[in-house]
């Protein structure tokens, strides 16, 4: 007769075993899926890591506004020309690679200005099929000879974004008035252009002899706060004389801690009980080299 | 779908430890025989290791051995192992430049696991018999890597460069959720596999050469990873 306690012993590892082998096609089913998991995903050797900086150039200010460089070159520290006497928004600056910090020169006329760009590397070994890739990251500017620098994006990546942007003290303020002549010419506005003997300002400097005046520029008095304009013509045989009077007010201005200060003139008026020109209106109160002009003065004759 | 999949293993992960639960559970229970005596040791290697480099391309070799500590229903395991990669490509084609990688190193896990399975007649889970297990493991592995490789110029302006990177002393760091069985199939010899969820891995510090392959955990690109051993042990009764 068998021992009661083997019997026992077989009986529960017989139920182990059952248990096992009820349970081994859910576990090999399991395992099949644990596997497909492990499996590495597949990859493409697309990346978006470059080797290159994008740095855009901007005025200082406020606001941000976009700079043009004329006529600039731009090489690399190993002499490679990247930009030849170009005009240029921005730039793509190509790092060594064997390196963590590149040297930039930026040549116009005479001057030359330098920007380091210093930044860590990193070796990824993108898969088995696609190899081993550098990945540029921190991108940081130890050293540059430029007004200021901003880093937007310090990892080097494909795309538009800007890594870089440089700043410049750009001094766009002026001494003069930007005016033009124009009348209305079937609802719509026109340059006109008027014959003036001589225009002159109220410290006896002659502006203008003999001229036709359409667009022109009339110099402000530095030392006022207002300016006052005549202008001059023969009409049938008799001198006649119109009379222009701005107001404006001076400021010192500092765009940036490291740029220096600047003459500003502003909020450019035109005081309409001295002046005889019909109509006259102010467009621009700044004086600045920018785009428009600051008065227009609606010839009547 | 990854997603998908990894939710049904872990309802069915969840399933399978629950199960003996459901079976047995519905019956009336006796208090539980515990004992908290050293019990056993049983010490294992593993089987599919040394197979898997038939699976893993880049993977030349690996060993693992585990040993475990019996203490009532609870089992301290401690894992070791190590692990060969060796990836090369000799020409350029149209996807890459010739490269050497390879990686070698050692890892080692501890950790407790706790035994589901319930000896009906003896009224016991203890963990030195048949073992139904659920745990989790402490990882780490130290590692050595060196990459050469040819850095290409697109740009065309710094030229073709040449690249050797050689990292002693790196080491990364997870945690493994673990579930497997263990079955004595003649006196005293076990069988027995064990799934692992590996996760929260770390990298001990960074280096210029981001690791592919770390020993033990596998991918260094991935952040999580499912394992799969199939172990052969020898138990040692204490008494």
């Amino acid at each position: 007769m068998r021992n009661p306690e083997s019997l026992r012993w077989w009986i529960m590892n017989r139920n182990t075993i059952r248990l096992i082998r009820k349970n081994i096609l859910l576990v090999l089913i399991l395992s099949f899926f644990a596997l497909t998991i492990a499996c590495e995903p597949e990859t493409i050797c697309a990346s978006d890591n470059v080797a290159w900086a994008r740095v855009a150039f901007l005025k200082m200010g406020e606001t941000r506004r976009n700079d043009t460089l004329y006529a600039v070159s731009v090489t690399a520290e190993n002499d490679s020309l990247l930009y030849y006497l170009d005009t240029l928004t921005q730039v793509i600056l190509p790092v060594n690679p064997a390196a963590t910090t590149t040297d930039f020169f930026f040549i116009r006329g005479t001057t030359t200005d330098t920007l380091r760009l210093g930044y860590g590397i990193e070796k990824v070994f993108i898969s088995p099929e696609c190899g081993f890739e550098q990945r540029y990251i921190s991108l940081n500017v130890p050293y540059t000879s430029f007004d200021s620098v901003r880093i937007r994006k310090n990892l080097l990546e494909s795309g538009t974004d800007i890594n870089i942007e440089i700043l410049s003290c750009v001094n766009e303020n002026t001494t003069t008035i930007t005016a033009a002549f124009v009348q209305s010419d079937a609802g719509e506005k026109v340059e006109d252009t008027v014959f003036y003997a001589s225009v002159y300002d109220d410290r006896g400097h002659v502006i203008f002899t003999d001229t036709a005046l359409s667009a022109f520029r009339l110099p402000v008095n530095p030392d006022a706060r207002q300016a006052q304009y005549f202008f001059e013509r023969l009409h049938n045989g008799n001198s006649e004389k119109d009379t222009l009077t701005v107001n404006y007010a001076k400021f010192l201005e500092q765009l940036a801690p490291q740029c220096p200060e600047q003459i500003r003139y502003d909020t450019l008026r035109i005081d309409k009980t001295v002046t005889s020109f019909d109509s006259t209106t102010v467009l621009k109160r700044h004086l600045s080299t920018t785009d428009g002009r600051n008065i227009e003065i609606f010839s009547d004759l | 779908m990854a997603a998908i999949l990894k939710y049904f293993l872990i309802c069915k992960l969840t399933f399978l430890l629950a199960w003996p639960y459901a079976v047995f559970g519905q019956q009336e229970k006796p208090k539980m025989n515990r004992d908290f005596s050293l019990a056993a040791l049983r010490v294992g290697f593993s089987v599919t290791d040394p197979l898997q480099p038939i699976l893993y391309e880049g993977l030349e070799a690996a060993y693992a051995m585990q040993a475990d500590l019996s203490i009532d229903r609870f089992m301290l395991v401690a894992d070791v192992g190590t692990a060969r990669y060796a990836r090369a490509k000799q020409a350029r084609d149209t996807l890459a430049s010739p490269y050497q990688y390879d990686t070698r190193g050692n890892y080692f896990k501890v950790g407790v696991d706790v035994n589901f399975l319930k000896d009906k007649e003896a009224n016991t889970r203890f963990a030195k018999d048949n073992v139904l297990f659920w745990g989790l493991r402490f990882a780490n592995s130290s590692f050595s890597a060196n990459a050469t490789f040819d850095l290409e110029d697109d740009l065309g302006v710094w030229g073709d460069i040449p690249v050797n990177e050689h990292h002693d002393k790196l080491s990364a760091w997870w945690i493994e959720m673990v579930a497997g069985i263990k079955v004595e199939v003649i006196k005293n010899v076990f069988l027995g596999y064990t799934m692992q969820f590996r996760f929260l891995k770390n990298f001990s510090q960074e280096t210029s050469l981001v690791p592919y392959d770390v020993p033990g955990f596998g991918s260094g690109n991935r952040n999580n990873i499912f394992g799969f051993d199939y172990y052969v042990f020898y138990r040692i009764p204490f008494k």
